[in-house]
């Protein structure tokens, strides 16, 4: 197992999302320092989750978006350099590098110990003991640990929803990434999962740097240190958490902060 | 010949009476085609089933097969299945996952999809033609076990196809983005995650195959030959069950031997056809 | 590096079965043109003798059989299974139908040599000694009653998927202008579903045209003209399995000449067939666009975004 390598930084500029003629997000510039939570809000259709979906190109190879602009993780261009979304090799680097959870929990249909070693497994790992301790770790992280430590053979679709969305997230944390992207997370689970996913977040965040795309202001409030509004594919503004809750600067921001886009 | 009738009632008398003989004439029709099919079970297990024994099983005919076993025509039929089976599945798969993963629907995919429903749709009695034209003829294999094989092997070819791209587009879309997220290539994707899960729906097309494989006769009697001693190379003639019971029927060497074979044929496929049904079942309620 | 070679690998098998189509395609008429440039292309489709040994190679009798045998399974089979079909998609019980579907889809995995056998065995000498039937009892009309039977399951799974895919809400309409059942099926499921159907008729004719073992073993085989039902007929299948081995040099390429006819019918079928079925798809996807029909339409169009999180597990 490596050293943890540390959390990167974030840097998009003029980010564009289309899904052919449909555009979702359009020059969209955003920074998200280095070990911190950002949270990212706004309605739905508001961008947000395709932006998320291209900070590791999953947009791109997986939904058939076109993707322009760009995207530095830590020192590197991910979104402009054709070699990184031509090559499989260093778009496997780059998940592995940056991971995601997504909005339902995805167990693949296998047991709780081959899901959170599928990652390290395809990524060439085959010693039982690394394995293991990677288990171990990744479940510890997710706060899931106790819960799961003897019956890691269990069928991962027979855990309870939240259980699962921990798992997913133990999943993510398996592969060792400096950036973990989440789509509302936490949308339907339980508030004992959610407080735990939250508390990962908060736990891991100087290693890892999170982006958290959510659907819950008060979730964004409790975790993110930044906090970004989405609207109709542009990114709003920008700000400290505690100030965009407070004093929003921008007239669009208020509204959706007072209920008025549901 | 019942819904005319029941068409022309309607007019005339009140709607519900038509409603209750058409119903009365619908599920007469489909309790006959289930009849016909316990009809035909019965009518080769009655006389066929008294004919089968261990040694009919295990010993060779006598006398061009008035007497004796069946056993070297099991052999055959194993040998040549299985033969159709390795080059069918390599290639059926390798074609379904092509489909199903690595192509949007297009030009080329359309023609696939088209050449393999055309393939799907030629009387077998061609690919008999084919296979002696080519396999034991151009290329010289002979009516071999080789041959009978490989020709079957193309004729089962489209079930394997389409059984199998249905099973992998069954497969729920979230598990690829998943293992992709991290860190999976496409075809590691593939491999470790969708072809499990896909598994039971690959075989039970494989199995469908098998089924077709063992019943054909017009296919292999004139690629795998006739020859009624046990082979022993793949390039020996080998007589298949179907094909040897259609030989002891046509000859009119034994109706005895001739109901035995056809007992053990039919029980053959029963065991086959209701294990890819189980096998489907398994997994479509996986899936739900 | 990898990856690319695998894709490469899957295309290559993706196109075999391509491929094989146009092998046979090329081995079939390299074999089968020459007699009929040989006796002309007319003279062979039209030709009324087939005497091998004179060299006279016209198969006019053979396809008057296949087409013979053909209508008469159809004019069997198709109300039967159409019967079939309505029953399960329509009448039959969720639970009625989980056992009956599969059971009669059965009927396609008997051996076409046990139709023959039990054709040879009650059929022919019911017809010979039936009052108002008579003759050799290997005639057409066995022929076509056998090859009913085996061109049900061809028809009846069509079918089914057929009448499945008219979207709920037609039938919904016709219940609530107070229709019966049987007048919602017949006014409104049945044309909905009427391009599937001809699908499955054609189908099951290429079936027919093209089954070969159980024909010849009931068929009686002369080569004639056939005046009735009861006379012997011989397919174009038949044809070239009763010949092939024996023939040589002229003679087996007449036999492939022949399989030439039966490989265009075959394709022309198929593709007849592909194209009313395809169609059918088209319109029923447009019909069950609006939003009440979601459901239909998820399961017409095979939508498999099931939450993977209610699998069993079994796997």
């Amino acid at each position: 197992m490596t050293v943890q390598p540390g959390p990167d930084r974030i840097v998009a500029t003029g980010v564009s999302v289309r899904y052919g003629d449909r555009v979702a997000l359009q020059r969209t510039d955003l920074t998200v320092d280095a070990g911190t939570v950002h949270g990212i809000i706004g309605p739905a259709g508001s961008g947000k989750t395709s932006f998320l979906r291209t900070l590791n190109l999953m947009s791109v190879e997986l939904d058939g978006a076109q993707a322009d602009g760009s995207i530095c993780i830590g020192a590197d261009e991910i979104l402009s350099d054709e070699r990184v979304r031509r090559d499989p090799a260093s778009l496997s680097q780059l998940r592995r590098r940056v991971g995601i959870v997504f909005a339902t929990p995805q167990p693949l249909p296998r047991s709780i110990y081959e899901n959170v070693v599928y990652g390290p497994r395809i990524a060439g790992i085959s010693d039982r003991t690394t394995l293991d301790a990677i288990v171990e770790r990744a479940l510890r992280a997710a706060h899931m640990w106790d819960e799961v430590s003897d019956r890691l053979s269990l069928m991962a679709t027979r855990l309870s929803g939240g259980q699962q969305q921990r798992l997913c997230l133990a999943r993510t944390l398996a592969t060792n990434p400096r950036v973990v992207l989440l789509d509302e997370p936490c949308s339907g689970l339980d508030p004992i999962s959610t407080a735990r996913i939250e508390e990962t977040l908060r736990t891991l965040k100087s290693q890892i740097t999170f982006v958290l795309v959510t659907n819950s202001i008060y979730q964004a409030e409790r975790v993110a240190d930044q906090t970004s509004f989405f609207l109709m594919g542009e990114r709003i503004e920008t700000a400290a958490t505690v100030d965009l809750f407070a004093r929003p600067t921008r007239p669009e921001t208020r509204d959706y902060l007072d209920g008025r886009f549901g | 010949m019942t819904a005319t009738m029941v068409e022309e009632n309607r007019a005339s008398v009140a709607p519900r009476l038509a409603q209750q003989v058409a119903r009365v004439a619908l599920w007469g029709a489909t309790a006959l085609t289930v009849g016909i099919l316990v009809f035909i079970i019965v009518f080769v297990m009655r006389r066929g089933l008294g004919a089968i024994s261990w040694s009919f099983l295990t010993d060779a005919p006598q006398r061009s097969g008035a007497e004796g076993g069946i056993f070297p025509t099991i052999v055959s039929t194993l040998y040549v299945t299985l033969a159709a089976v390795l080059v069918a599945t390599p290639l059926g798969l390798g074609a379904a996952i092509y489909l199903a993963e690595y192509t949007t629907e297009g030009r080329l995919s359309g023609i696939i999809r088209r050449g393999t429903e055309s393939l799907a749709g030629i009387p077998s009695i061609i690919f008999g033609l084919f296979g002696f034209a080519f396999f034991v003829t151009a290329l010289g294999m002979g009516w071999s076990i080789l041959s009978g094989g490989l020709t079957l092997g193309i004729m089962i070819l489209p079930t394997v196809i389409r059984t199998s791209e249905e099973a992998l587009r069954a497969v729920p879309r979230e598990y690829r983005h998943v293992a992709q997220s991290l860190g999976a290539s496409k075809w590691d994707a593939i491999r470790s995650v969708v072809l499990p899960v896909a598994a039971p729906g690959v075989v039970t097309g494989i199995v469908l195959g098998i089924g077709r494989a063992i019943s054909e006769t017009a296919a292999v009697i004139f690629t795998a030959g006739v020859a009624l001693a046990t082979p022993t190379s793949p390039f020996d003639s080998a007589r298949t069950m179907s094909v040897h019971f259609y030989t002891l029927t046509m000859e009119g060497i034994s109706d005895e031997q001739a109901y035995g074979t056809a007992a053990v044929l039919v029980v053959t496929i029963l065991v086959i056809n209701v294990t890819a049904y189980t096998l489907m079942r398994r997994f479509t309620r996986s899936l739900r | 590096m990898r990856d690319r070679l695998i894709e490469r690998i899957l295309l290559l098998a993706a196109t075999s079965a391509v491929a094989m189509l146009a092998l046979i395609t090329v081995f079939i008429f390299r074999e089968g043109l020459p007699v009929i440039f040989d006796q002309g292309p007319l003279s062979f489709v039209t030709g009324l003798t087939w005497a091998p040994s004179l060299g006279q190679y016209g198969v006019l009798p053979m396809i008057a059989g296949s087409a013979l045998v053909t209508a008469g399974a159809l004019v069997v089979g198709l109300p039967l299974g159409l019967a079939c079909a309505i029953t399960l998609a329509e009448m039959a019980a969720p639970r009625a139908r989980a056992v009956l579907k599969p059971t009669i889809e059965l009927l396609a995995g008997v051996p076409s040599v046990v139709y023959g056998f039990i054709g040879m065995e009650v059929l022919v000498p019911f017809i010979r000694n039936a009052p108002l039937l008579g003759g050799p009892g290997y005639s057409a009309l066995a022929a076509s009653v056998i090859l009913a039977v085996m061109v049900l399951p061809t028809i009846i799974s069509i079918s089914i998927d057929a009448i499945e895919a008219v979207p709920r809400s037609f039938r919904e309409g016709s219940y609530a202008l107070g229709a019966t059942q049987w007048q919602t099926i017949t006014g409104v499921v049945l044309p909905a579903a009427r391009s599937g159907i001809v699908a499955a008729v054609i189908l099951g004719m290429g079936r027919a045209v093209g089954e070969t073992m159980a024909v010849i073993m009931v068929a009686g085989n002369s080569v004639q003209l056939p005046h009735s039902l009861l006379d012997p007929v011989r397919t174009l299948t038949a044809n070239i399995a009763l010949e092939m081995g024996y023939a040589s040099g002229a003679h087996a390429q007449a036999l492939f000449a022949t399989g030439i006819v039966l490989f265009v019918v075959s394709l022309c079928l198929n593709e007849i067939a592909g194209r009313v079925r395809g169609r059918s798809r088209v319109s029923v996807v447009v019909a069950a666009d609006a939003p009440a029909d979601a459901e239909a339409r998820a399961e017409l169009l095979g939508d498999s975004g099931m939450r993977p999180s209610r699998m069993e597990p079994s796997l």
